[in-house]
């Protein structure tokens, strides 16, 4: 076993090195000097080009490749033009608010999906089943801007339930968590409904039948913990994309996470910044599909020999 | 290897009369979007304790349904079934309540499946699939369940049990999970035992070991044992009487050995020209013409009439009822005599 993990990890520091090498690329493609948006309309050529040389862009790029993976490597991607201070310092402070909205996010979307999945598969074919699979697909079908607008125009708007934006209390996490979850609750529904179905018609639930169980023991007992599965696959790919998402939905709603520092410090050409939150975000990922991998063998003994054998 | 006189006691006291599982005429209709369809149409059996009935049959003959149908588990929203007696011992199966089922199920009534890459629980250990039944139907405690199941697990030949137990199915080969399968039906001592197939997913050496298993527990237990099989040699080598189905009927019934070397049914007879054994192996295999029959479009009169080579115009006229044409011996066929005495030839 811990070779295996050793083998992983060794597999995830390669991805993050690519992945840091991406961040360079892609970076020093976007147009735009950061020399000249740090100072401004008014700047003389030669105060611009004086800053560059400090920044070190007029540097050969190989030479800056160099540095920077070095410097990458031991988190330093330098001093955030915008805001000053160091760039993954800002990055980290930010991080916190980030991991609360989707943590919060996965909780509804596990638990709310879970029950709503089983109460579909129970009673496959009736008009509960219909509802709940219906009301999947709706939700699934809805881009998750448009919901975090809606729900700020009617519940804040509106309703005056709850803050339409802003960060401190429980109330402020609501609406963003809820809009965060939406699509991915769709998901994870007819994943746990049809996963399960999928089970039901297994010889083995033949076999649990003929030992003459409540069809109640029989779902929860036999059929569930299969069809679940996959659902866990899935739940840590979700948990990535929630990061991704986290860009547009802090920005809608004022959290100040990680996303919006990112799309902050895209528009202000701020790269350091930008660097460090991508390398983050992408470290945070390759952590989960890590732990995916190892929390499967839990779940599916046949998987343990597989990745043992 | 059949009816054989040697007897245990409990064999003696049950060979005659006592039914464990008696069941008259059973019809299962199964309601399509097209109209009803009769998987089952007219079966009877009876097995006693310590006595194995194979149900010998092609796909389609109705035989796996038969089985589904006397352990309940055939769906209620499409399925219903009706006999005009279905009995186990003094339980009447024929009006029983899902919840007597479910306490008769797995207790009094077992059933082995036929593939068991499939039909054990991926996520539990083989071990815990044992246990499970003396936890629902005794409830008996962890430790308890344990102990028992590891019991089991030597009763069916399991070596090195303890340290089995904690293995998941996936661990096992085909015939060890076999084995688990049979244990969980031996486990609480049931009167009667289903065994659907349970050998054809098998390789050939261990199809034998597994008949072996079979033929051990039945001289051990006071059970009766149905053995749907298509597999001649299988009914052959562990039954002690054969019923043989076609299209949804029972068309022969008798004593094994009187079945495979005189029989009283045409397509009986097929069956056994179409397998190699001692009788014909110097002559070419017959096979019988023709496919079995399709639930939607069941010639009318005898069933078999399309494919049998003695087939006369009352055939396709008349349905042939379930007729006694010697001693033990039942038949479906108007022309039984005259199928005997070709095959004492």
């Amino acid at each position: 076993m811990i070779r295996i993990i050793v083998r992983r990890v060794a597999a995830s520091v390669l991805v993050a090195l690519g992945v840091l090498t991406i961040i360079f690329i892609v970076v020093r493609i976007v147009p735009g000097d950061p020399a000249s948006l740090i100072l401004g309309a008014g700047a003389t050529h030669q105060q611009i080009e004086q800053l560059r040389t400090s920044l070190g862009l007029n540097q050969p790029l190989i030479v800056q490749y160099g540095e920077f993976m070095i410097n990458a490597l031991q988190f330093k991607f330098g001093t955030s033009y915008r805001l000053g201070g160091d760039a993954m310092g800002q990055v980290l402070q930010a991080l916190p608010a980030t991991l609360l909205l989707a943590a919060t996010a996965m909780a509804l979307v596990l638990l709310a999906s879970t029950v709503a999945g089983v109460a579909a598969a129970r009673r496959p074919g009736t008009l509960r089943d219909r509802a709940i699979s219906g009301g999947a697909m709706l939700l699934q079908s809805l881009p998750q801007f448009w919901v975090g607008i809606v729900l700020i125009i009617v519940v804040s708007g509106t309703l005056h339930l709850l803050p339409s934006g802003g960060y401190g209390s429980p109330l402020n996490l609501i609406l963003p968590a809820i809009t965060m979850a939406v699509s991915f609750l769709g998901m994870l529904t007819k994943m746990v409904r049809n996963s399960s179905l999928e089970q039901a018609g297994e010889g083995f639930v033949q076999t649990a039948r003929a030992k003459g169980m409540s069809e109640q023991r029989l779902f929860y007992v036999h059929i569930l913990r299969n069809g679940l599965i996959p659902v866990v696959t899935l739940a840590g790919l979700v948990l990535g994309v929630f990061l991704g998402s986290a860009v547009v939905i802090e920005t809608v709603f004022a959290w100040p996470g990680v996303g919006r520092l990112l799309i902050q410090s895209i528009l202000n050409r701020d790269y350091p910044v930008v660097e460090a939150a991508v390398f983050v975000f992408a470290l945070i990922y390759i952590g989960l599909n890590l732990l995916v991998d190892l929390l499967y063998g839990l779940i599916d003994p046949r998987v343990r020999v597989a990745v043992t054998a | 290897m059949n009816n054989t006189n040697v007897v245990g006691p409990g064999r003696a006291q049950h060979a005659q009369g006592s039914p464990v599982l008696d069941v008259q005429h059973l019809q299962v209709r199964l309601e399509t979007l097209d109209g009803p369809l009769f998987p089952v149409r007219d079966m009877s059996l009876r097995v006693n304790a310590n006595e194995t009935l194979a149900i010998l049959g092609e796909s389609g003959s109705g035989k796996s349904v038969t089985s589904l149908a006397l352990m309940g588990l055939l769906p209620r929203d499409t399925f219903s079934v009706s006999a005009e007696s279905m009995r186990l011992k003094d339980e009447d199966l024929g009006s029983a309540t899902e919840k007597t089922w479910r306490s008769i199920r797995g207790s009094r009534i077992a059933m082995v499946f036929q593939d068991p890459q499939s039909s054990l629980n991926p996520v539990y250990t083989v071990g815990a699939q044992i246990a499970e039944m003396f936890r629902l139907h005794r409830g008996a405690s962890r430790g308890d369940a344990r102990r028992a199941a590891l019991e089991m697990m030597d009763r069916v030949r399991i070596p090195d049990a303890a340290a089995k137990y904690d293995s998941y199915p996936h661990e096992f080969s085909g015939g060890m999970r076999q084995r688990i399968v049979i244990a969980i039906a031996l486990a609480l001592d049931p009167e009667v035992l289903i065994a659907d197939e349970p050998t054809t997913a098998l390789d050939v050496t261990v199809q034998a070991r597994i008949l072996d298993l079979f033929k051990e527990i039945a001289k051990d237990s006071n059970m009766g044992t149905i053995l749907i099989t298509h597999d001649i040699a299988v009914a052959a080598t562990v039954a002690d009487r054969i019923s043989v189905m076609y299209a949804g009927r029972l068309v022969e019934e008798g004593p094994t050995r009187q079945v495979l070397e005189q029989p009283a049914h045409p397509y009986t007879q097929g069956l056994l020209d179409a397998v190699p054994n001692a009788s014909n192996e110097r002559t070419a295999l017959i096979p019988i013409k023709g496919s079995p029959p399709n639930l939607s479009h069941i010639p009318s009169g005898c069933a078999f009439h399309t494919r049998c080579p003695i087939a006369r115009d009352e055939c396709a006229l008349g349905v042939p009822e379930l007729l006694r044409v010697a001693a033990e011996r039942d038949s479906a066929c108007f022309f039984a005599e005259e199928v005997m005495t070709n095959a004492a030839h």
